[in-house]
C-alpha cells in the first residue's frame, strides 16, 4: 500500500537530496555567472601592476593575479564562459549526435554500416585528443572550442540514439505507420524522437559536466579562448606556474570548476537513478 | 572463435586508416594558408615554398594522403618544421616517457582500489565504502590539471617531498602517476565493489561459507576470482582515459613524454610532429583496446559464442 507516509519518506530520500542540492548550487553558479558584470568589484581585464600577486584581502577575497587583475572578478566572468561553452558545445553534439545516430537506426543496413565505422574512427582517438588537434589547427578562439567540442562528443550521443532507435523500429507501433504509408520523417518525429528523448537527457546532462571540463582542459592546455579573455582553465595554467609564489591563484579556479561539475553530475546522477527506477517498475 | 578474431583485427585495422586518412587530414582544416600559419609574416618565399612541397601542399589531397600513409609503412612522418629532425626519431625518444608514466599509473591505481573494493564490499556502509565513494566524487570533480596542482603544492611545495616537476630522479613519477591514477582508481574500485557484492551472493560462495571456509578465503580465492572478469573489462576501458589524461598530466608536471610533445609543437607550429604526435596516441589506443577485447573474448568463452 502506498500511502503520505511512502510520500514523505521518498522526498528526503538521498537520492532526491542529490537532485536538489545539485540544482541549487547550479543555479546559484548559473545565476552569478549571469550577474557577473553587476556582482564583480573590478573589471577582469582591469590590470593593475603596484598590486601583482597579492593574496586575498579586503579589497581583493581571491587576491590578484601577475597582472593585478581580481581573480574573484575573473572568475565571476570565468563562470559565464565555461558555462555558456559548457551549454552551446552539449546542444550542438546532441544535435549532431541525434541526427546522425536516427540515420544509422533508420536509414537503412549500408548507412548504418557507415555511419558505426566513423563512429569507431572518432572513438579511436581517446578523450580529448581529437578536440586538441582540431582546436589546434583551427586556432585559438572560443567558436573554436565548441566546434572541437562537438566534433569530439557528437559520437556519445549517435550511438546511444542509434541503438534505441534500432530497438524502437522493430516495433508494432513504427510498423503499423509504415503500413500505413507515414513518411520517414513523421515517424522519426513522433515515435523515434520520444523514444529516446529521456535517455538522451541523462547523458546530455553528463555531457554538459564533461564539456565544461573539456572546455577547461581546453584552455589549460592554451587552445582556449586567448588572454586576456578569463577562463578558468587558463587562469589554471597560470597559477601552476605561479605555484611557488602564489598559490591562491591555483585554488579558485579549482574549486569553482569543482563545485560547478558537481552540481551538474548530481543532477544528472539523479535523472539516471530516476530512469532506472521507472524501467525497473 | 577464430572468426571472432580475424573479423576484430580487420575491424582494427580498417579503424587505423580511418585514424590516419583523419590525421593526414588535419593540415585540410587549417584556416587560411597552412604556409603562413606555420612560418608567419617574417618568413622568405624560398622557405615559404620549401615548406608548401615539403608538406605537400601543391599535391590534391587524395596524393597527399597517399604520400602519407606510404610514408608510415616505411616509418617516415616527415621532419620536424622546428628541428629538422625525423619525427619518428621524437616519437621514439619521448614514447618510454609516457609509457612509463602510464604503468606506473596503473599499477597505482591498482594498489589503491583492489584493497579499497574488497574493503568495501566486505562491510557495505562502512568506512571503505563510503571512502571508496568519496575518492569517487572527489576525482569526477577534480580533473588533472586542477588535481596536479594542487598536489604539488601540497607534496612538493609546503612539504618538500617530490620534485615540483620534470623527470630527475625516482621520486619524480609519483605525483604525476598518482594525478593520473587517481580517477581510475576510483572508477576501478566502485566496480569492483559491486562485482564483490554481485559475488558475495553466489549460491557457490554461501556454500563455502557455511562449510566455514574463513572470511579471508572467501573473499581473496573465491569472490575475487569470480569477480576478476568484470573488473578487467573495467580496467581496458580505462585505457583510454590514460592516455588522454597523460596528455595533460604530462603538460602540468613538464614530464617528458608524447603528450608534452604534442603540446610543445602545438604552441611551435610544427604540423608534422602535431600529427606524429596524435597518430601514435590514437593507434596505441586502437592496439590496446583490439588486445583488450581479444582477451576479454579469451577469458570469458560467452563473448565468442555472441
Amino acid at each position: 500500500m502506498h500511502d503520505a507516509t511512502d510520500d514523505r519518506r521518498q522526498r528526503w530520500h538521498p537520492r532526491n537530496r542529490k537532485f536538489v542540492a545539485g540544482s541549487l548550487l547550479l543555479a546559484l553558479l548559473a545565476g552569478t555567472a549571469l550577474v557577473a558584470p553587476l556582482l564583480a568589484p573590478f573589471d577582469p581585464l582591469a590590470q593593475d601592476l603596484h598590486a601583482t600577486l597579492l593574496g586575498p584581502s579586503t579589497a581583493h577575497p581571491l587576491g590578484t593575479d601577475a597582472l593585478g587583475r581580481d581573480v574573484l572578478s575573473r572568475l565571476l566572468f570565468g563562470a559565464r564562459l565555461s558555462l555558456a561553452i559548457g551549454a552551446i558545445a552539449t546542444a550542438a553534439s546532441l544535435l549532431l549526435g541525434t541526427g546522425i545516430g536516427m540515420l544509422a537506426g533508420y536509414g537503412g543496413p549500408f548507412v548504418d554500416e557507415v555511419v558505426s565505422r566513423a563512429i569507431d574512427v572518432f572513438l579511436a582517438f581517446p578523450g580529448l585528443l581529437l578536440a586538441i588537434a582540431l582546436a589546434a589547427v583551427l586556432g585559438p578562439s572560443a567558436r573554436n572550442v565548441v566546434v572541437a567540442l562537438a566534433v569530439m562528443g557528437w559520437t556519445t550521443y549517435a550511438r546511444l540514439v542509434r541503438a534505441e532507435v534500432r530497438a524502437k523500429v522493430a516495433e508494432e507501433s513504427v510498423r503499423a505507420a509504415e503500413a500505413l504509408g507515414a513518411r520517414p520523417w513523421r515517424i522519426a518525429l513522433h515515435h523515434l524522437l520520444p523514444a529516446v528523448a529521456r535517455s538522451l537527457s541523462v547523458q546530455a546532462a553528463f555531457g554538459a559536466s564533461a564539456a565544461i571540463v573539456a572546455e577547461a582542459s581546453l584552455s589549460f592546455l592554451g587552445l582556449g579562448p586567448p588572454p586576456p579573455t578569463p577562463s578558468w582553465g587558463a587562469m589554471l595554467a597560470e597559477g601552476r606556474a605561479l605555484l611557488l609564489v602564489a598559490p591562491h591563484l591555483a585554488i579558485a579556479p579549482a574549486a569553482a570548476l569543482a563545485a560547478t561539475v558537481l552540481a551538474i553530475q548530481w543532477i544528472a546522477d539523479a535523472l539516471a537513478t530516476g530512469n532506472a527506477r521507472r524501467g525497473a517498475r | 572463435m577464430l572468426r571472432l578474431f580475424l573479423r576484430r583485427i580487420f575491424l582494427s585495422a580498417f579503424t587505423a586508416c580511418g585514424v590516419v586518412v583523419l590525421v593526414s587530414g588535419l593540415l585540410a582544416a587549417i584556416p587560411g594558408d597552412p604556409v603562413d600559419a606555420i612560418l608567419g609574416e617574417r618568413a622568405t618565399s624560398a622557405d615559404r615554398d620549401a615548406l608548401r612541397s615539403s608538406l605537400g601542399l601543391d599535391q590534391p589531397a587524395g596524393e597527399r594522403l597517399l604520400h602519407y600513409a606510404r610514408g608510415l609503412l616505411h616509418g617516415d612522418l616527415g621532419r620536424s618544421i622546428v628541428s629538422g629532425r625525423p619525427v619518428t626519431e621524437l616519437l621514439g625518444e619521448r614514447y618510454p616517457a609516457t609509457a612509463d608514466l602510464a604503468l606506473a599509473a596503473t599499477a597505482l591505481a591498482l594498489v589503491i582500489a583492489i584493497p579499497l573494493g574488497l574493503l568495501a564490499a566486505r562491510r557495505p556502509g562502512g568506512v571503505a565504502d563510503r571512502a571508496s565513494l568519496a575518492l569517487a566524487t572527489l576525482a569526477s570533480a577534480l580533473p588533472g590539471f586542477a588535481l596536479g596542482p594542487l598536489l604539488i603544492l601540497a607534496f612538493a611545495v609546503r612539504l618538500p617531498w617530490f620534485p615540483v616537476a620534470g623527470r630527475e630522479g625516482g621520486s619524480s613519477i609519483v605525483l604525476p602517476a598518482f594525478t593520473l591514477a587517481l580517477g581510475m582508481a576510483a572508477v576501478l574500485a566502485r566496480h569492483l565493489r559491486g562485482a564483490m557484492l554481485d559475488a558475495l551472493a553466489l549460491d557457490a560462495v554461501r556454500a563455502a561459507r557455511a562449510r566455514g571456509v574463513p572470511e579471508w578465503r572467501i573473499l581473496l580465492v573465491h569472490a575475487l576470482r569470480i569477480a576478476a572478469t568484470p573488473a578487467v573489462t573495467v580496467l581496458a576501458l580505462q585505457v583510454g582515459g590514460l592516455l588522454a589524461g597523460a596528455i595533460v598530466t604530462e603538460t602540468v608536471f613538464a614530464w617528458p613524454g608524447l603528450g608534452r610533445l604534442l603540446i610543445q609543437s602545438i604552441g611551435a607550429r610544427d604540423l608534422p610532429v602535431v600529427q606524429g604526435c596524435s597518430l601514435a596516441i590514437a593507434l596505441t589506443f586502437v592496439v590496446a583496446n583490439l588486445i583488450a577485447d581479444l582477451a576479454q573474448a579469451l577469458l570469458d568463452p560467452r563473448v565468442g559464442r555472441a
